[in-house]
């Protein structure tokens, strides 16, 4: 790290990891936010299923990529939708704790539903916990997929090579019906 | 059923509400009030804690009250900004060390333009030119302030006996008027890039004639545990070219390196990340010309500050 004294002053920065700093700063922070929040906070919801819950967490993770950009970012979109993903699967958890602790069961609301409609959001609470257990790269890989992403783009938020992203996706798909059938038995 | 077929009926149950859009524009607003919030609340916003807190050889030129208007008072100009790493909590609440408004700021009033600014600061401030920051800045200005230190020996002894510092202070420093006046200020800020360019004329400090700046400077920084060496540099130059000491908290997450610009050297200062010190928040541009000091502050690359700040001269 190269060190400088300027009017006594001890410097201590490093000039390459400032330029990567830069370099983020010189792309248009706000392009991206309008050209991936929308998407992300989609994805995000598929997650915790709360709408003002998953723009809350999209914000949360441009707010991570300001304060604390990836040291190498060719791929920012793919960075903030794993991030997104990880933040969406860490309040999942919390909001299973709270529901746990509150005595209610997982995903369902105090305020009474048609029995169709309770059906549905016990569905999309098992569906969401099975997520939660899987590796967050299948996650969010199952995700992506159902959102409608190309197995391009699918790659790119993964970081992975596009010719690797079919494999990938049926191993995810196997695991997820494992960890389901682990946790609710064969349908 | 396909493997494949039955996991992608299962998660595209999760599909958002058709009626739910996310608010794009919303959200970019919620993140620039962050920013700026962050930013004024946060360590990166020292510079203003310099502004106020710039005590020590601090900043000022008060009207000599009557009872001093019979002294011979030495007036020097300072036209030079320095960045000095110290501690400023070392320095107790009561200390007369620390400067004393006289004359207060105020609060900062509004320009619509920049001959109103002028009438309100008392010169025309010069903004950068066409192609350096978008958009029209908001132009305000505060008045005059004037702080003073009438230094009490003894706390400067007591200062440089916590720091176990064996020197003796003259006891003709007691008593000592050490005032300081800035001019007006204007601030011109482009909200849309959260940048702003902050001007002045010099500040102008008074000291008693025959009084020892270098000896009381290099005194009261060693007190606040400024290297010796360092401390003396600072107190020879202060005497014969009095600078604006911009305090820098020793731990404070920053980086300083000078950088030429058409006018001469400037002070490049990057505000670090606390949790990942190679992002850079903000960097802030110091310098002086002949009759106005400039800070130039927001999240720019070095490159844009430079350009910027040689557009204004």
């Amino acid at each position: 790290m190269p060190r400088r004294r300027l009017a006594g002053v001890e410097l201590s920065y490093e000039e390459a990891a400032m330029s990567k700093a830069m370099e983020v700063q010189d792309q248009s922070f706000e392009a991206l936010f309008a050209a991936h929040y929308h998407q992300l906070a989609r994805l995000i919801y598929r997650v915790v299923g709360d709408t003002g819950y998953a723009e809350e967490l999209a914000s949360e993770a441009f707010w991570k990529l300001h304060r604390s950009p990836p040291a190498f970012h060719q791929n920012l979109a793919g960075w903030l939708y794993r991030t997104g993903l990880r933040l969406a699967l860490d309040g999942l958890k919390k909001q299973r704790r709270r529901a746990l602790y509150e005595g209610a069961a997982p995903g369902t609301t105090p305020i009474p539903t048609p029995e169709q409609d309770l059906a549905r959001r016990e569905e999309q609470a098992r569906v969401r916990l099975v997520l939660s257990a899987l590796k967050p790269e299948f996650a969010l890989l199952l995700i992506l997929r159902s959102e409608g992403l190309t197995l391009k783009e699918s790659a790119a938020a993964l970081d992975c090579n596009p010719s690797s992203v079919g494999t990938f996706t049926a191993r995810a798909e196997t695991a997820f019906r494992k960890e389901w059938e682990r946790r609710y038995g064969k349908q | 059923m396909e493997n494949n077929k039955w996991v992608e009926e299962r998660i595209a149950i999760l599909k958002p509400p058709v009626a739910w859009t996310p608010d794009t524009a919303a959200a970019l607003q919620r993140h620039r009030v962050r920013r700026q919030d962050e930013w004024r609340r946060g360590p990166g916003f020292w510079w203003k804690f310099a502004m106020a807190a710039a005590i020590l050889l601090a900043i000022g030129l008060a009207p000599p009250t009557r009872g001093l208007a019979q002294r011979i008072w030495r007036s020097l100009t300072v036209g030079r900004i320095e960045v000095v790493r110290v501690d400023l909590s070392d320095l107790p609440a009561d200390s007369s060390l620390r400067a004393r408004m006289i004359q207060g700021p105020g609060k900062m009033t509004r320009a619509d333009n920049a001959e109103s600014a002028r009438a309100l600061a008392g010169f025309l401030p010069r903004l950068p030119g066409p192609g350096s920051l978008n958009g029209t800045p908001e132009l305000s200005v505060a008045s005059p302030a004037a702080a003073e230190i009438v230094l009490k020996a003894d706390d400067l002894r007591l200062l440089l006996q916590r720091a176990g510092i064996d020197e003796s202070v003259p006891p003709e420093w007691d008593g000592a008027r050490i005032v300081v006046q800035t001019g007006g200020l204007v601030m011109a800020e482009w909200h849309a890039s959260d940048t702003m360019l902050i001007q002045l004329s010099p500040v102008t400090m008074l000291v008693p004639d025959r009084f020892d700046l270098r000896a009381f400077t290099t005194l009261a920084l060693r007190g606040l545990k400024v290297p010796r060496e360092e401390a003396e540099r600072l107190g020879a130059r202060m005497a014969s070219t009095p600078a604006w000491l911009l305090p820098v908290r020793p731990g404070e997450k920053v980086g300083i390196r000078d950088v030429a610009l058409r006018s001469g050297t400037a002070t490049m200062i990057y505000d670090l990340n606390p949790e990942n010190p190679g992002r850079i928040e903000r960097l802030t541009l110091v310098w002086s010309a002949p009759d106005r000091v400039y800070i130039l502050s927001g999240p720019m690359s070095d490159s844009l500050a430079i350009a910027t700040a040689n557009s204004i001269e």
